[in-house]
């Protein structure tokens, strides 16, 4: 392991990550809309969307509204999310593949409740009283901000069912790195596995965030290593935010280009067909 | 905390929903304050929110918090406010490294329960753990209802904010459990069991689980070498049940296995757990205004409620919950959305959140002090118990050891004497040789006792030359109830030797025989074999009786089975003495028998067991009667003696 060190050193003495990264750039990003083509048959008129950050990918698929499966699920005044996240047994990089069992592991279901929550602070739930908006996620590859990726594909997924939002959400994480070459703190956005599970036992943080940028309102945030004082807990809370909105940007631009198509479609432009290796060739923007 | 804070009745019958008047009302009260100074400084609007129990926003409800420690074992159980009441339990156990990727390190599991005793809207379910058994639930959770996935995203928040504070906090580090690297680990249970579900049940189990961490002693080990294996080339795995397994995988080598005990804490002492900080944390209910649910507006009003109870959590959109420890230093941030939130106002909710929680830090250490110095003492009055126990061994009675399941020490049985010496028989004894010997020993362990300023110096009963009205009392205390007893039975036995005692006095021994022995005789029904040894074993003449009266006390015998023989002799001597009316009492107090004695009793009155012995007894008194009157059982002996009281009872009554 001799060279992977001096490797780092040398990205450390240049202020770069250990993937080459600055301290505050996201990964390369690429949204796909409409990934999944069986959405249309279902339960109505759904939507996908597959999103990659760096090596971390997500497909997600909404279907709704639509009626509840249960008479006792259904709210009075408003529609009722259905999350469901899972990850394949493949997801983990790297030689940490335990078999957990999605329906219960632990960090899945949390996933599933925050990504949940996040939801209903998103949708305009009172426009559908007693339906079920129904959300899938699945991991497909898993290195480092999965909850970020996974919320990242909700989202966009739901723009792609048009079902009425008041913002689009957006997902990243930030961390704090306290020891590093440089005395002085940096922190990171977007981090990946490595990032996060190093800076375990130092004094480092990672903190995913969601938010609706176009409000500057936090929905939300999730820190579990020790900040030392509030002022970190705000300089990592910010970096977060603007991590935030970079993938913004990339999200509405996947969007408009989506919108294009599709309008191109309506008068004549362009094939039909919607399969997932034109949509490669469209939609790929990088971060 | 709130000083003007009162009970609203609990009302669960709307559980899962809310009626709108309800919502609103609370709603309303929660945003009284929000909405009317939207440009001041926003630290009025707590202040001006009054809910339902008469807290303002930032009013926590009053804890209370009760700690208990054993032998490798703690428990604490905190009340929260009027409604919420959680228990946390925390053990170990040593085990083999759980995986073989990580050899230097324990394990913590964690263990949340949330069942309809809680709530009435908990359904049953199994407890959710982290632990490799846990969590390992059949794939039928998909059909499940609605409301059990409620409580299962509920209960699973709960262990994952566990987790996180606890564990990747870095409070607990699991390298710090580790006893011997790669072979035995210290796997540290904790289970939490919510008892009444009043809303924020999470911050009082988290509450009750570092309470438990922090009051727990892990006990000392001794690794004690087992046999030596030698093996083959193939490699053997022996494992034979969870608290033995000894892993041997060698090739062609001789391998030590060494089996670790726990040293219980009377012994040695155990130590805490290596916490290198205590992190509590608080959550807040939060209500945005109308118009942000209702509309597409953007609008900065959001109401933090902290602490919220259950009907409040219904009604709020989103949780927020902040864990810090005394440090300020911020262990958890977990806001969970379901509204949106400006920046500032999180933060001025994190740092609203500093104050409660410096608080409630604080009630931690104070009640985790006073719990301690409590298990101080009692550890300590363990400690003389059983020095008391084996200075007084030596010189006492000798009787038959107590049949125990391991060779500790009796701590489990609170009045338990254990004396190790075996008891001598010698079918030609004399009397009076046995009545020097009682108390000359009773002399010598009393002096020894008295003397011996080792053990604290606890004050013995004074002697006194006529037995006493103290001695039952010390006896009953149980401190020195070997020595009390050795001596009571001394006096008893002068009693006896002294004829020209009162009837009434024998009267009064007799009952508080008949007091002690019941009071003794609480815990354990094995020890009914060794009252019979006990009874069969002393060959004494009637006269010596009461010395096998006061032998019959001494090991402990439930009360409905065996009962203690009062002193028959005195009743011989009351005989010769006196009327009637004392004959009559004395046979009243006969009737407490031991169903292996043969005591003759014509008048059973007291109580049912002894009618039933006392017809056992009639019967074998025939029997008795025909055998001829050797003495190598007490009960043959007294009943050598009866015979002839029945006879001129039976003619007296007739």
């Amino acid at each position: 392991m001799g060279s992977s060190i001096r490797r780092t050193d040398l990205l450390a003495l240049s202020n770069l990550r250990n993937d080459g990264r600055k301290p505050g750039e996201i990964r390369r990003m690429r949204v796909q809309m409409g990934a999944n083509t069986n959405t249309g048959d279902g339960g109505g008129v759904g939507g996908s969307a597959l999103v990659d950050m760096g090596l971390t990918s997500a497909l997600a698929t909404v279907r709704g509204p639509m009626a509840c499966a249960r008479r006792s699920d259904e709210l009075p005044d408003r529609a009722m999310v259905d999350v469901s996240v899972k990850a394949v047994p493949f997801a983990p990089s790297g030689g940490d593949r335990r078999v957990t069992n999605p329906n219960t592991d632990r960090r899945l279901v949390e996933m599933t409740h925050l990504l949940k929550r996040a939801l209903e602070a998103t949708i305009l739930l009172q426009l559908y009283p007693k339906s079920r908006i129904q959300v899938q996620v699945v991991i497909l590859a898993d290195d480092g901000g999965r909850l970020s990726a996974a919320i990242n594909a909700a989202s966009v997924a739901l723009i792609d069912a048009g079902i009425p939002v008041k913002d689009i959400l957006c997902s990243c994480s930030a961390g704090y790195a306290g020891s590093g070459v440089n005395t002085d703190e940096k922190t990171l956005v977007d981090l990946n596995r490595q990032e996060e599970s190093s800076f375990a036992g130092q004094n480092a943080v990672c903190l995913p965030c969601a938010m609706l940028p176009q409000r500057g309102t936090v929905v939300m945030a999730q820190c579990e290593a020790r900040l030392p004082d509030f002022d970190t807990m705000d300089r990592v809370l910010g970096a977060a935010m603007d991590g935030c909105r970079a993938v913004f940007d990339i999200i509405q631009a996947a969007i408009r280009e989506r919108a294009s198509i599709l309008l191109g479609m309506r008068r004549g432009h362009g094939t039909v067909t919607n399969s997932f290796e034109h949509q490669n060739d469209d939609m790929e923007t990088d971060g | 905390m709130s000083s003007t804070a009162y009970v609203t009745i609990r009302d669960d019958s709307g559980l899962a929903s809310l009626s709108v008047n309800e919502r609103d009302f609370l709603r309303s009260c929660a945003l009284r304050g929000a909405a009317t100074t939207k440009e001041e400084d926003e630290d009025d609007n707590p202040s001006k929110v009054l809910r339902l129990d008469g807290r303002r926003g930032h009013d926590v409800r009053t804890i209370k918090l009760r700690l208990h420690r054993w032998d490798n074992g703690a428990e604490t159980t905190v009340q929260w406010g009027a409604g919420t009441r959680v228990s946390a339990v925390c053990s170990a156990e040593l085990v083999p490294p759980p995986s073989l990727d990580r050899p230097n390190e324990g394990l913590l599991v964690f263990e949340v329960d949330l069942s309809p005793m809680a709530s009435p809207g908990f359904r049953l379910a199994p407890a959710v753990s982290t632990g490799p058994g846990g969590g390992g639930r059949s794939s039928s959770s998909s059909s499940t209802n609605f409301s059990n996935q409620e409580q299962r995203l509920l209960s699973n928040r709960i262990l994952r904010c566990l987790e996180r504070i606890i564990l990747m906090g870095g409070a607990l580090d699991t390298e710090a459990l580790v006893v011997e690297g790669g072979k035995w680990v210290w796997k540290l249970t904790l289970s939490i069991t919510v008892l009444d579900a009043g809303g924020n049940i999470l911050d009082a189990s988290v509450l009750a689980a570092v309470a438990a961490l922090r009051h727990y002693r892990k006990p000392q080990i001794s690794m004690t070498p087992m046999a030596s294996i030698t093996t083959e080339t193939t490699p053997t795995n022996e494992y034979s049940g969870p608290a033995t397994s000894a892993v041997n995988m060698s090739l062609d080598r001789t391998t030590i296995i060494t089996l670790p005990t726990l040293i219980p804490s009377t012994v040695k002492e155990a130590t805490p757990l290596p916490l290198h900080h205590s992190p509590l944390s608080i959550s807040f209910g939060l209500i945005p205004a109308d118009d942000a649910v209702h509309s597409t507006s953007s609008t900065s009003v959001v109401a933090a409620l902290m602490d919220p109870t259950d009907r409040e959590e219904l009604v709020a959109s989103g949780t927020l919950t902040i864990a810090m420890n005394i440090h300020s230093e911020i262990c958890l941030l977990d806001y969970g959305g379901g509204c949106e939130l400006l920046p500032d106002q999180l933060k001025k909710c994190c740092r609203a959140a500093q104050g409660a929680i410096q608080e409630l830090c604080q009630l931690l250490e104070r009640t985790l002090q006073e719990a301690d110095e409590q298990a101080q003492t009692e550890r300590l009055r363990l400690l003389q118990l059983q020095q008391q126990a084996s200075n007084v061994s030596t010189a006492t009675m000798m009787l038959p050891p107590l049949p125990t399941n391991n060779n500790n020490n009796n701590n489990n049985i609170p009045f338990l004497q254990q004396l190790d010496d075996q008891l001598d028989v010698d079918t030609t004894v004399d009397d009076s040789q046995i009545t020097d010997y009682i108390q000359t020993a009773a002399e010598e362990a009393y002096r020894k006792q008295a003397l011996d300023y080792s053990t604290g110096h606890i004050a013995t009963a004074v002697r006194e030359d006529i037995p006493n009205a103290d001695r039952p009392g010390s006896a009953v205390t149980t401190s020195s109830s070997s020595a009390s007893s050795s001596s009571l039975l001394a006096a008893m036995l002068k009693s006896v030797g002294q004829n020209q005692k009162n009837p009434s006095i024998d009267a009064t021994t007799t009952v508080t025989t008949i007091d002690v022995a019941p009071i003794r005789g609480n815990d354990n029904n094995t020890m009914e074999t060794t009252t019979t040894t006990t009874t069969t074993i002393t060959p004494m003449d009637p006269e010596d009786t009461t010395a096998a009266a006061a032998n019959n006390k001494p090991p402990v015998t439930s009360k409905s089975t065996t009962l203690v023989q009062p002193k028959k002799v005195t009743r011989k001597d009351a005989i010769e003495i006196d009327d009637d009316d004392d004959d009559e009492e004395e046979e009243e107090t006969v009737m407490l028998q031991s169903e292996f004695d043969v005591v003759v009793t014509p008048k059973t009155t007291t109580t049912t067991t002894s009618t039933s012995t006392t017809q056992q007894q009639s019967k074998t008194d025939d029997t008795m009667d025909e055998e001829g009157p050797d003495i190598d059982d007490l009960s043959m002996a007294i009943k050598s003696s009866k015979k002839d009281k029945k006879k001129k009872k039976v003619h007296k009554k007739k």
